[in-house]
């Protein structure tokens, strides 16, 4: 599973990074954030990670099995 | 406005014991407990001197032309050609260098905040001469004859020594001028040393600036009331959409049209630019501060009823605090 790596800055100012999480997905998060930390989000980048396409790793006998 | 000093008179002035010794010169101890009276002049008239002293927030009792003031200081006012200097001593030696029950005071110290509240109270600065300001610091020395300060003076090589009475010495020294002085009924000399200190403000640019408007970040009213009392702020009243206090002397009015927007600062009564702009960075940096309190507390506080947790925080030398939170 992911990480949320949160930066409370001493201007009161927040910043959210996702780790490990791929896709659309890591939208999702900064609905968690707002949630913990009670703010409105500003602004949105999205890094090289949205743009991949999560996907499964899957061990040899699955490989296998799945080829049938 | 700073009236912090950098220029004590040397140790040999003062104590012939003493040598011309770096250390001695900035002890503050040595300084606290050799200054004995601060002389102002300023440009104050009879009427602004019993307004100030009226006004002055402390308590004041006025006994044999003098004013003894709450805050252990003794003020006593004397007039040339109109205009009025004050003289500020400590109520008492007990007051000044402290005992097991009372606090020291530190003149010089209390001096400068006497002057900078008499700033405020007239909204002006009380003590300009043409952009510089002459004051005098008083040193107890322990010179009881003339001749003993004659010879200490020049021993130090300093000359052009000018022997007004059998009580007053004056000469310049490192482009200043000291007077050693006497009272007839004393036994030992004090020294009187001249301060020349450059003003910096109230004025700016020529212009008195007496109120101005700000547009602010500050979206949180519980934050806000609690850094402004933070900062000292009198008279603080508020409502869903203004937030009023006295800062320093100056009128603050927040005000917002909604619950969830920021507000507006307008500032009323300003004392001076500079004062005013470091106050307004102080509470810009507090309430960011008491912001990021706020939301760690509460953070830490949720995490605990999610299926979450901490992996690892620290603190980094901007204060900026990193979390990283294991989602499980």
């Amino acid at each position: 599973m992911g990480k949320l790596k949160i930066k409370l800055m001493p201007d009161g100012t927040i910043e959210m990074e996702t780790k490990g999480i791929k896709g659309k997905k890591c939208l999702d998060y900064a609905k968690v954030l707002e949630q913990l930390a009670d703010v409105k989000i500003e602004e949105l980048t999205k890094t090289d990670d949205y743009y991949q396409s999560e996907y499964l790793e899957l061990d040899d006998s699955q490989h296998l099995s799945d080829n049938g | 406005m700073s009236l912090v000093l950098k220029a004590f008179p040397l140790g040999f002035l003062i104590n012939r014991d003493f040598s011309e010794d770096e250390i001695v010169r900035r002890d503050l101890r040595f300084e606290q407990e050799n200054l004995c009276l601060i002389k102002v002049a300023t440009n104050l008239r009879l009427e602004d001197v019993n307004y100030l002293m009226e006004n002055l927030g402390i308590s004041c009792k006025y006994k044999n032309d003098k004013y003894f003031l709450g805050n252990g200081l003794c003020v006593q006012w004397t007039s040339y050609q109109g205009y009025y200097s004050a003289f500020i001593s400590a109520i008492d030696k007990k007051v000044l260098f402290g005992n097991k029950n009372k606090p020291v005071i530190n003149l010089a110290k209390q001096g400068e905040l006497l002057f900078k509240t008499f700033d405020v109270i007239l909204k002006r600065n009380t003590r300009d001469v043409n952009s510089k300001e002459i004051f005098y610091y008083c040193y107890k020395t322990d010179f009881k004859a003339r001749y003993e300060v004659i010879e200490s003076l020049k021993q130090h090589n300093i000359e052009n020594i000018i022997v007004n009475t059998e009580n007053e010495i004056r000469f310049k020294y490192n482009n200043k001028n000291y007077k050693f002085k006497r009272e007839s009924n004393k036994d030992l000399f004090y020294i009187e040393s001249e301060q020349r200190i450059s003003l910096v403000d109230i004025v700016s640019g020529g212009k008195h600036i007496r109120s101005k408007a700000v547009k602010t970040n500050y979206t949180n009213k519980d934050i806000l009331i609690k850094t402004l009392a933070e900062h000292g702020a009198n008279a603080l009243q508020s409502d869903d959409y203004n937030i009023y206090c006295e800062l320093s002397g100056m009128q603050f009015m927040f005000s917002r049209n909604n619950t969830k927007s920021a507000y507006n600062l307008e500032i009323d009564k300003i004392v001076s630019e500079e004062i005013c702009n470091n106050l307004l960075k102080d509470l810009a940096d507090e309430y960011g501060l008491n912001i990021q309190d706020v939301v760690y507390k509460r953070i830490m506080e949720r995490i605990q009823t999610q299926n979450m947790r901490i992996e690892n925080e620290e603190v980094s030398e901007d204060n900026t605090i990193v979390l990283t939170i294991d989602l499980g």
